[in-house]
């Protein structure tokens, strides 16, 4: 099984290790010179046609009239312009190479394994999972791959689910539950055994899915993408018209034309900068997302995800834990918090349920642990119907846990007393969302418990992020005013609406999307999925259901909805790297221009547009392409780790980059051409 | 300015009120005596009002009745020696002239080949060029109308309606109101076609009148630049002092002016269009600017010969002045083909900026058209802006996809390629017969202008190219109807692709267009964009030139 590497995230954003896939990548983009596979990209099918051209000129240099170039001159320009192209396949084979070894450590299991297949009539039968349907039943046990997408049906098993989530802590699994019934193809039975129904056919699981989602977003382009694609072949065009056009002019003027001199010129004005890295561009956009734990079912769904205007969340599963926990022991009376927490545990430790044992959880964390072996008396496991649980020592104490009421009839049947402030506290718990449980010693109630849904401890104030990037966040919860406004306060939430009915969250869905905004939804329970079906992007926790998981278009595997600020945030940086080296590449131009064009109008008198002062004609030529060149290695490693997306306003943002790409691609390329002019000088 | 501004404010709040399509119950008292007269109108013409049309439909509709209109008006020319009112032009006309005249004026170019008072009858100037030049310069009010408000109100509307209503409403009004004015200023106004008279040597001449004012107004308002006289602008009967020079510069930019603000009203935003206006207002000033220095300093040859520091009084009228001239000059060449000065006499720094404006076409652009090419670069700039903000562009909150990028795209090409091929095929394949190579680089520079302004539909020249051949004739005839019925197509097929898609809400994280930022990205991407296409060309036209001019 291969490992997948913990998450390579750091702060300052990825960090790419190259090395071990460069030599891959190398070999490819020799093969990726092949005229059919360049024509996917317009501007570096232009590129090759030119390079083509250059060959046939540096065979036969006279081919389209006299010229002072010699062979070496041009073999010189047919170098650099292979170089360019070699440059533009590396960057895309790189990409590529460390996209798939991100979805090759996902396919673990592409291989076929052998399954214990359980029969109707309780006989096992060994087969492999190709001839696995959907609907059947498996058996796994210790040290087994779980090898399909299913539901547990029966057995309880702690799961290694490390190879999906990166998280190293195992995960138990049992039936009956919405969160914890799911297993995920990939992941390693670590104790104990299991009984799976099948939920989704051989390679079609969603681990396969994303490894052929992975393999598919080389070949499509998004919307936008095609978009920019199709500006840049306008931009090529007019170029090219230009080019096509200048001898005509120069022939006029009976002025000289260079031939190779003009396909150099038209090499430097095409925008290949941007033209090269579309690609990769793409491909690392969704290699960071893999990276995030994150299955996405489309390349569309990315760009979309930047887009989203409005994010509804789900609370119950999503926000919170989805079960209610004992937060907090509340004494009463004379007993002090460590009483109230041993009692608590002695009371609890017959109840089997999520909540007994998180009381148990909690006590342990005031050190109240008991051995409880060392206790004899009689216990009262908690059952639905007596909704307490307890013991009764043999010493005579009498020990109850349970729901208010209960306890309440309890002590007033034996004649207890309960404290003045007793309904003050249970109704202050009430009203903050949580769920209160008495705990009774004798005829005495002694303190309370606070049960609480949890909030996960990753969400705490991360949400104010996602207004500082524009997009308005709403909590749906079916709980009172009180509760959702203490939640959304804590979250960082903007906005909460209380008290809704599950099937009321695709109608305020639609609601919105008929106003033109783009909808994210967030959620887990199988009352979510008619909502997730219908947002625009609708992403479910790796924790929810079956149906959530179908019904979504993106799973979170970590079950972080704070993730979706990231997925948002690489949706945005997807485009704003483009523009980037768009702007880059179009202002570059400029200079381009004053160094390429005294090299080819060559008459006399028009040595002042020579503002740069380069040596010779060849000599510009020569440094332009090659400055032309080597900006797509420079640019590769941004192209490939994504320009900064921060959260400020659009407007600042905007000057930010406009500076920095555009007024930096028009200056840039002036000393860059310089420079490499004056080298040129000093060896030649 | 002062007066431009607030009057084109109010055109802009009449255009927006009358031609948003909307169904609007209570109407004002002017709306219906407008309705009044446009109903025969559409009786005659069978024309349903309310009927919505595509996109498709809208550019086929108003393409035609350009054809059939052509068509009706070349008989009218053919025979013009046969038809009544004829004055002293007596002759026929060829027919690449009698094409170069149609193409020039219903596509709004109004290039003037031949010489109006020579070989045009008053008849056919005043029955058929006005006629054309309200019919084409209608049509470009139409189409940059129904690009806006296909884009900001999703409604495609009716080409005939438009053209109707942009005759009804905007032109025929102020056409009436400042043919008053100009009358009253002195500029002749009559049906008598000429007057002789015997100078005071005793030789008979003939002074040739017509109605020049309300031709002027036409002229003006519709930026169309077909004149009465060949002298255009800077004869004394088309522009006798210096206020009319204002009037008529206040003229030239009122439409284009009141168009944008009309933007503003449609958007509910009119910092927008105050932003618009702003980029394009400060181009001109720095263009006005730019050309007074230059022409104030003079002819540098010329002074050192004559040893004294004189403006360059070459081709400009003395009554009008080196300010008047420039101002005019500068705004003419971003909006129509009217002239008060010979450009051609200017420095070459004022044509290449000239040029520049021809080939960019936003700054205020020839009627209608104008508007139509600064959404198009705005466009162009939002899809950039949004593009490195990370969301998917839009425009006055319509999202950009790959159908309108493809189309803007085109846009941006058609100008290009038609100027720059047949600029180059004209100087290899039709090259001017002389040795000096001060004359080769200035026949470059005028065949380049010529082809830029008959596809930018402005139709300015520097006149001394001998343009009234079959050769010029006929292929700038080509070069302007497929300019402009390209853009006309492309942009009409925009609006209709961005009408159909839903307005998205703002939030926080969309940008807003109404900054300053804006302005300056959008002046940025539009000055950028010429330039990398046309910077060869200019840069050989302008720097041989001042080479030349020493």
């Amino acid at each position: 099984m291969v490992k997948r590497t913990q998450k390579s995230q750091n702060k300052h954003g990825f960090s790419i290790n190259y090395s071990h896939v460069l030599p891959y990548a190398f070999i490819d983009s020799l093969k990726q010179f092949n005229l059919l596979s360049m024509l996917k990209n317009p501007i570096m099918f232009v590129v090759e046609a030119c390079f083509i051209l250059m060959i046939i000129i540096t065979i036969k240099p006279d081919l389209f009239g006299p010229t002072s170039l010699s062979r070496i001159d041009n073999l010189l320009i047919t170098l650099i312009l292979f170089l360019t192209i070699f440059f533009s396949n590396l960057a895309e084979m790189t990409a590529k190479h460390l996209a798939r070894a991100q979805s090759e450590g996902l396919s673990i299991i592409h291989g076929d394994i052998e399954v214990k297949r359980v029969l109707p009539n309780g006989m096992i039968e060994y087969i492999f999972t190709s001839q696995l349907e959907k609907g059947n039943i498996i058996k796994v046990k210790e040290g087994d791959l779980i090898p399909v997408d299913g539901e547990v049906i029966e057995g309880i098993a702690a799961v290694d689910e490390s190879a999906i989530t990166g998280e190293s802590s195992s995960v138990l699994k049992e039936p009956g539950t919405d969160t914890s019934s799911s297993v995920t193809s990939g992941t390693r039975v670590l104790a104990d055994w299991l009984l799976i129904k099948v939920t989704s056919e051989a390679g079609q699981t969603y681990i396969d899915q994303m490894a052929s989602i992975a393999e598919e977003t080389e070949r499509h382009k998004s919307p936008n993408e095609i978009s920019l694609t199709v500006q840049l072949i306008g931009i090529a065009i007019s170029f090219l018209v230009v080019t096509v056009t200048l001898p005509g002019l120069l022939i006029y003027f009976n002025t000289r034309v260079e031939f190779s001199f003009l396909i150099a010129l038209l090499i430097c004005l095409l925008p290949t900068t941007i033209g090269s890295l579309i690609t990769p561009i793409r491909i690392s956009g969704f290699d960071r997302i893999n990276k995030l734990n994150v299955l996405v079912m489309s390349e569309k769904l990315l760009e979309c995800a930047g887009d989203i205007d409005l994010l509804l969340l789900d609370k119950t599963g999503t926000i919170t834990f989805g079960n209610r926990m004992a937060n907090e022991f509340i004494p009463l009376g004379s007993y002090s918090i460590t009483d109230v927490a041993k009692m608590a545990f002695i009371a609890s430790y017959f109840d089997q349920t999520p909540e007994g044992k998180s009381i148990l959880a909690l006590a342990k964390r005031y050190g109240a642990e008991i051995d409880i072996k060392q206790i004899s008396g009689t216990p009262h496991e908690f059952t639905a119907h007596t909704r307490m649980s307890g013991i009764d020592l043999d010493n005579g104490e009498v020990l109850r846990k349970g729901a208010c009421d209960v306890i309440k009839k309890l002590v007033i049947s034996k004649q207890g007393k309960i404290w003045n402030n007793t309904d003050q506290i249970i109704e202050s718990i009430a009203a903050q969302g949580g769920t209160p449980l008495l705990i009774s010693k004798n005829n005495e109630i002694i303190g309370l418990i606070n049960l609480k849904d949890m909030i996960k401890p990753s969400i705490k104030e991360r949400f104010r992020e996602t207004t500082t990037l524009g997009v308005k966040t709403i909590m749906c919860t079916g709980d009172n005013v009180t509760t959702a406004k203490a939640i959304t306060k804590e979250t960082g939430i903007e906005d909460y609406i209380a008290q809704t009915k599950p099937e009321e969250k695709i109608h305020l869905i639609r609601n919105y999307q008929s106003k033109g905004m783009v909808v994210g939804m967030i959620g887990d329970g199988t009352n979510d999925a008619p909502a997730l079906a219908q947002a625009d992007i609708g992403l479910s926790m790796n924790t929810g259901t079956i149906a959530a998981k179908e019904a979504s278009n993106m799973i979170d595997l970590d079950s972080d909805p704070t993730k979706i600020i990231e997925i948002i945030r690489i949706g945005r940086q997807l485009l704003t790297t483009r523009g980037a080296l768009t702007t880059f590449s179009i202002t570059n131009d400029i200079s381009k221009y004053f160094a390429i064009l005294p090299a080819i109008i060559t008459i006399p008198g028009l040595e002042i547009l020579n503002i740069m002062h380069l040596n010779s004609g060849l000599s510009a030529i020569i440094s332009t392409l090659i400055f032309n060149m080597i900006i797509i290695p420079i640019m590769m490693p941004l192209a490939m780790r994504g320009v900064e997306v921060k959260a400020i306003e659009p407007q600042k943002m905007l000057r930010h980059n406009l500076l920095l790409f555009g007024i930096g691609g028009l200056i840039i390329p002036f000393i860059g051409i310089k420079l490499i002019d004056i080298l040129m000088g000093r060896f030649l | 300015m002062v007066i431009l501004l607030p009057l084109s404010y109010l055109l802009g709040k009449f255009i927006s009120i009358n031609f948003s399509e909307s169904n609007e119950p209570q109407k004002s008292r002017l709306q219906n005596i407008f309705e009044c007269i446009e109903k025969p109108i559409y009786k005659i013409c069978g024309i349903n009002p309310k009927s919505e049309k595509s996109a498709k439909e809208y550019f086929f509709s108003l393409f035609w009745s350009n054809m059939v209109l052509s068509a009706i008006c070349f008989f009218g020319l053919y025979y013009q020696n046969r038809l009544p009112f004829n004055g002293l032009v007596n002759h026929q006309l060829d027919l690449p002239i009698i094409f170069h005249i149609l193409s020039s004026l219903i596509t709004n170019t109004c290039q003037t080949h031949h010489i109006p008072e020579l070989h045009l009858t008053p008849f056919s100037n005043i029955f058929i060029l006005s006629v054309l030049m309200f019919y084409s310069s209608a049509s470009g009010i139409a189409t940059g109308i129904m690009a806006m408000r296909a884009i900001i109100l999703g409604k495609i509307g009716n080409p005939y309606t438009d053209v109707i209503k942009a005759m009804t409403r905007i032109l025929f009004p102020i056409c009436f109101i400042v043919t008053i004015i100009f009358t009253a200023l002195g500029m002749p106004n009559t049906f008598n076609t000429h007057i002789s008279y015997e100078t005071i040597e005793n030789i008979k001449e003939t002074l040739i009148l017509g109605p020049v004012a309300g031709f002027e107004a036409i002229k003006l308002i519709g930026e169309n630049g077909q004149s009465c006289f060949n002298a255009n602008s800077a004869h004394p009967f088309e522009n006798p002092s210096y206020l009319t020079n204002f009037i008529q510069i206040i003229c030239i930019l009122i439409v284009p002016t009141a168009l944008i603000i009309t933007l503003g009203f449609w958007l509910k935003n009119h910092r927008q269009s105050w932003i618009i206006l702003s980029v394009l207002f400060s181009a001109l000033i720095f263009e006005f600017i730019t050309v007074g220095v230059l022409e104030l300093n003079g002819n540098h040859g010329l002074n050192s010969i004559i040893n004294s520091k004189q403006p360059n009084w070459v081709g400009k009228e003395t009554r009008l002045g080196i300010v008047g001239s420039s101002v005019f000059e500068a705004a003419i060449s971003n909006v129509s083909g009217s002239s008060n000065s010979a450009l051609e006499s200017f420095h070459p720094v004022t044509i290449a900026l000239s040029l520049f404006n021809l080939s960019n076409q936003s700054f205020f652009g020839v009627q209608g058209f104008g508007l139509v090419f600064t959404i198009n670069f705005i466009l162009y700039t939002v899809f950039l802006i949004g593009l490195i903000l990370g969301k998917t562009p839009e425009i006055f909150g319509k999202r950009i996809g790959k159908n309108e990028i493809l189309l803007s795209s085109a846009l941006l090409l058609i100008n290009p390629i038609l100027v720059l091929l047949s600029v180059v095929f004209t100087l290899n394949f039709h090259p001017i017969r002389s040795t000096s190579f001060y004359e080769h680089v200035h026949y470059f520079t005028q065949v380049f202008y010529e082809f830029a302004s008959g596809a930018a539909s402005n139709g300015s020249g520097l006149e001394s190219l001998n343009d009234n051949t079959p050769y010029w004739n006929i292929s700038l005839a080509i070069v302007m109807f497929l300019a402009r019925y390209l853009a006309m197509g492309s942009m009409i097929m925009l609006g209709g692709s961005l009408a159909k898609k839903p307005a998205i809400p703002t939030t926080q994280a969309t940008f807003k267009t109404d900054t300053v930022l804006f302005g300056f990205t959008f002046l940025f991407m539009s000055v950028i964009t010429t330039t990398l296409t046309y910077f060869p060309f200019i840069v050989l036209s302008t720097l041989t030139e001042i080479l030349m001019h020493g």
